[in-house]
């Protein structure tokens, strides 16, 4: 734990060398959500099958971004923190997909 | 027509304040403790990753004090990236940075190499003549690759006529890989060298031995090629656990070992080169040969009064510290960080933040009249990759104890996770690291 929290500030680091996407990568569901602010409809089924939709393409989209970004290929996957970091990475990425077709589509 | 005017949800304007305070929050980096009033002079030799990340560390801790950083040079490489280079995952470029980007704010940086430390008058003086006097002095050059040791070989070579050398630049770095690749295709002997001295990041002779194998087994060059790895010792690494394990693991790859083989000479235009062993001199053949060139202080340390008078580490001019506080053993007001130390391990990024860290709370603990409190362990941590997307996070102290600091990562197992923090985590927690955050 102490080296997780020792090392939390690399984070931050993270996010300023590699600012421009993190902007991007925050910035997107920003617009969207300011962009439809007058529209209403927070639940609407077109949104709720958009969140469904992104989240799926983001289970497909995750692990190929990951390997295409990070290197390696399922083969290289040997140990559970393994699969544990890449159910994250995946999790976030369909999360994230979701959340963008959601705010992306007009609540009616 | 009627026009109404909306609102933003004034939930959502709440939640948006409150996402920028904490972000704004995060971004201060904190202070562990108050600064101690000074006014004393330090000068720190050296602008790599020790020295300036040792400025940055002393400028939280003392108030008020006069730092100086000597260093000449106008690029800062990350050299923990070198490996990636040779790997063909990284280009040379990823690993260059400017100087001028990490020097601390509030330091003054002398653009000139140190020539002369004379810790009895106290100053250093640079190569262009200028005295700079001192209360306090970190030394922090690093260390010298001595390619003058090994007979008929010239760094300039590095990237032709099957040569490489992972640690000599940037450039040479990518000339590495452009010779294994150049293996693949043709196949043939490879030799990967070890030098009989302490040597910086003592894991990267047996990563670029992993990543040359796993190099030639993508291209498909491997069954025609031979790997083998010359150490001069009877081991390949230090700690024994890790040795058994990169052992085993060169077995199952077909991965030759030769002990008690120290590289001596090269014949580059006949492709030979020459070991030193028990038995005599021995030539061998090679396609390619990683030189790992052996180690020592540089002259500014090496020629002063400050090396290490005795025992093993006496050879190479290393800095005389006391391996737990790091402070000079016969002048007080010095300290060491990094490469230079006269320790028993770790010669490593991991070691310069952690140690940096003791170094640094230490001085202060004299400038401020008290005793060093700190004590280091020897900290120090190899990412071993086993091969491109796989890597073995390695964690050791003087002892050769293994100490893994993150929850649920086994020092000794292949993972893609430790390679993620390899390739991606490790360059923002160095810059962490200069900044003092870390």
């Amino acid at each position: 734990m102490q080296g997780i929290l020792e090392n939390l500030p690399v984070g931050l680091m993270m996010l300023i060398e590699a600012w421009p996407l993190a902007l991007l990568v925050a910035g997107l569901p920003l617009l969207l959500w300011i962009l439809t602010l007058r529209k209403g409809g927070w639940c609407s089924p077109r949104r709720r099958l958009g969140a469904l939709a992104g989240g799926i393409l983001g289970l497909v989209l995750g692990p190929l971004l990951a390997f295409a970004v990070i290197g390696g290929s399922l083969g290289d996957l040997r140990y559970w923190l393994d699969w544990l970091f890449l159910a994250l990475v995946t999790g976030a990425a369909a999360t994230y997909c979701g959340l963008l077709l959601y705010l992306a589509l007009p609540p009616r | 027509m009627v026009i109404r005017k909306q609102s933003a949800d004034p939930q959502r304007r709440r939640i948006l304040q409150a996402a920028l305070a904490a972000a704004m929050a995060s971004a201060v980096p904190r202070q562990s403790r108050a600064a101690t009033r000074t006014n004393a002079r330090i000068v720190i030799v050296g602008g790599g990753a020790a020295g300036i990340s040792m400025a940055a560390r002393l400028l939280a801790l003392l108030d008020g004090a006069r730092i100086t950083l000597i260093d000449g040079a106008q690029q800062h490489i990350y050299q923990p990236g070198l490996t990636l280079v040779a790997a063909g995952t990284w280009a040379p470029a990823q690993v260059i940075e400017p100087e001028a980007r990490w020097m601390p704010r509030g330091v003054e940086w002398l653009q000139e190499y140190a020539a002369e430390i004379d810790p009895v008058a106290k100053a250093v003086t640079t190569a262009g003549g200028k005295r700079v006097p001192y209360d306090f002095l970190v030394v922090a050059p690093g260390l010298e690759l001595g390619f003058d040791q090994i007979a008929g070989f010239d760094p300039k070579l590095i990237g032709s006529g099957g040569l490489g050398c992972v640690y000599a630049s940037p450039e040479a770095a990518l000339g590495t890989y452009r010779m294994i690749m150049a293996l693949a295709e043709s196949g043939g002997d490879a030799l990967l060298t070890l030098p009989h001295t302490p040597l910086k990041c003592a894991g990267a002779p047996l990563k670029l031995t992993f990543i040359a194998d796993d190099l030639l087994r993508r291209h498909g060059g491997r069954s025609r090629s031979r790997v083998s790895f010359m150490s001069p010792l009877s081991s390949v690494f230090g700690v024994p656990s890790v040795n058994t394990k990169v052992l085993e693991l060169w077995n199952e790859r077909s991965i030759g070992v030769a002990y008690g083989h120290r590289l001596k000479a090269v014949d580059p235009g006949r492709r030979r080169a020459v070991f030193a062993t028990n038995a005599g001199d021995v030539e061998q053949s090679y396609d390619f040969l990683h030189v790992v060139p052996p180690m020592r202080a540089p002259a500014v340390v090496r020629n002063s009064p400050l090396p290490v008078q005795s025992g093993p580490l006496s050879e190479g001019g290393w800095l005389d510290v006391d391996k737990d506080n790091l402070r000079h053993r016969r002048f007080p007001e010095i300290f060491g960080c990094g490469d230079i130390n006269g320790t028993p391990r770790g010669k490593t990024a991991a070691t310069v933040k952690k140690g940096g860290f003791v170094a640094a709370a230490n001085l202060a603990a004299v400038v401020a009249g008290r005793e060093p409190e700190l004590k280091f362990d020897g900290y120090t941590s190899c990412p071993m990759v086993t091969s491109i997307g796989r890597a073995m996070l390695i964690e050791f102290d003087y002892e050769g104890r293994l100490t893994p600091t993150l929850p649920g990562v086994e020092p000794l197992t292949e993972s893609w996770f430790a390679w993620f923090l390899e390739e991606r985590m490790l360059k923002p927690a160095y810059f962490a690291m200069l900044k003092g955050w870390t």
